[in-house]
């Protein structure tokens, strides 16, 4: 796709072109990733293991706070439920991490015999 | 509302929320709506949640990968007589050089180390004993 490069003094306001541009930017905006949301203590709602799914039509941050045990561990962020991309690094101990969850996507939390202390959703 | 949904290659999974049907039309074929997973012990087996217990040996290695106190933390629930006694194996040349520094200059004990096994050792604990006395010093406010 060819872009052109537009000055101030080229804007035509009147434009439907300008008012449709300026639409979809204020749309954009809407979905920004922490417009209009706050973050919620989800602990209670959420398991280890479990596969969720954002499906707000914003992304979401998530907040985790855990210790790893033995099995299979990390976070992971799928696009479609199959392939899981695993985000930590690190897989000993205890670990603290914070990640973005598109809109569509799924994610999950693996501690093995784990726990997690804290889980948190900016949604 | 949260929602739980089924599919036997892909497993349980829960939305975030409402479910626009965008979202519902691109769930593969044999999908299920089924109520959320009461909690991480339940699977989903043959159309209910069944809880299945983990491993209690694989609960108690995963907790003891946690087990860390301060040396001070550990000596409080040992106690003088016992501490004592540490201190006159610290003191003794025949206790090998790096038990010696343990005991001497470790800030922090962790259950799961070399030099905390061979500790337990030397003072007669048993691995349950070695857990009790981590679980209590972690409690331990100084």
């Amino acid at each position: 796709m060819a872009y052109t490069i537009i000055t101030d003094e080229q804007i035509d306001p009147e434009s439907p072109v300008t008012s449709e541009l300026m639409t979809a930017l204020r749309d954009n905006a809407g979905a920004q990733l922490g417009r209009d949301q706050t973050w919620q203590d989800v602990i209670g709602s959420r398991s280890k293991g479990t596969v969720y799914q954002n499906t707000t039509d914003k992304p979401i941050e998530v907040a985790v706070n855990s210790n790893f045990g033995s099995g299979t561990l990390g976070y992971f962020v799928s696009s479609d439920n199959i392939t899981f991309l695993d985000l930590s690094n690190d897989q000993s101990g205890s670990a603290q991490m914070a990640f973005t969850v598109p809109v569509d996507y799924y994610y999950k939390i693996e501690v093995g015999v784990g726990t997690i202390y804290n889980w948190k959703e900016l949604r | 509302m949260e929602k739980g949904f089924y599919h036997l290659d892909r497993g349980y999974w829960q939305t975030t929320g409402e479910v626009p049907q965008r979202i519902l039309d691109g769930y593969p074929e044999g999908t299920i709506e089924v109520s959320l997973k009461p909690s991480a012990l339940h699977e989903w087996l043959d159309g209910a949640w069944v809880e299945v217990l983990p491993d209690p040996a694989l609960v108690l290695a995963a907790e003891r990968t946690v087990m860390k106190c301060s040396r001070l933390q550990g000596r409080l629930v040992l106690g003088e007589a016992t501490c004592t006694a540490l201190d006159a194996m610290a003191a003794d040349p025949a206790t090998p050089w790096a038990m010696r520094q343990t005991i001497q200059n470790a800030i922090e004990w962790s259950r799961m180390s070399q030099s905390m096994t061979e500790l337990g050792y030397l003072l007669g604990y048993t691995d349950t004993q070695m857990d009790d006395l981590f679980r209590l010093a972690m409690t331990v406010d100084v």
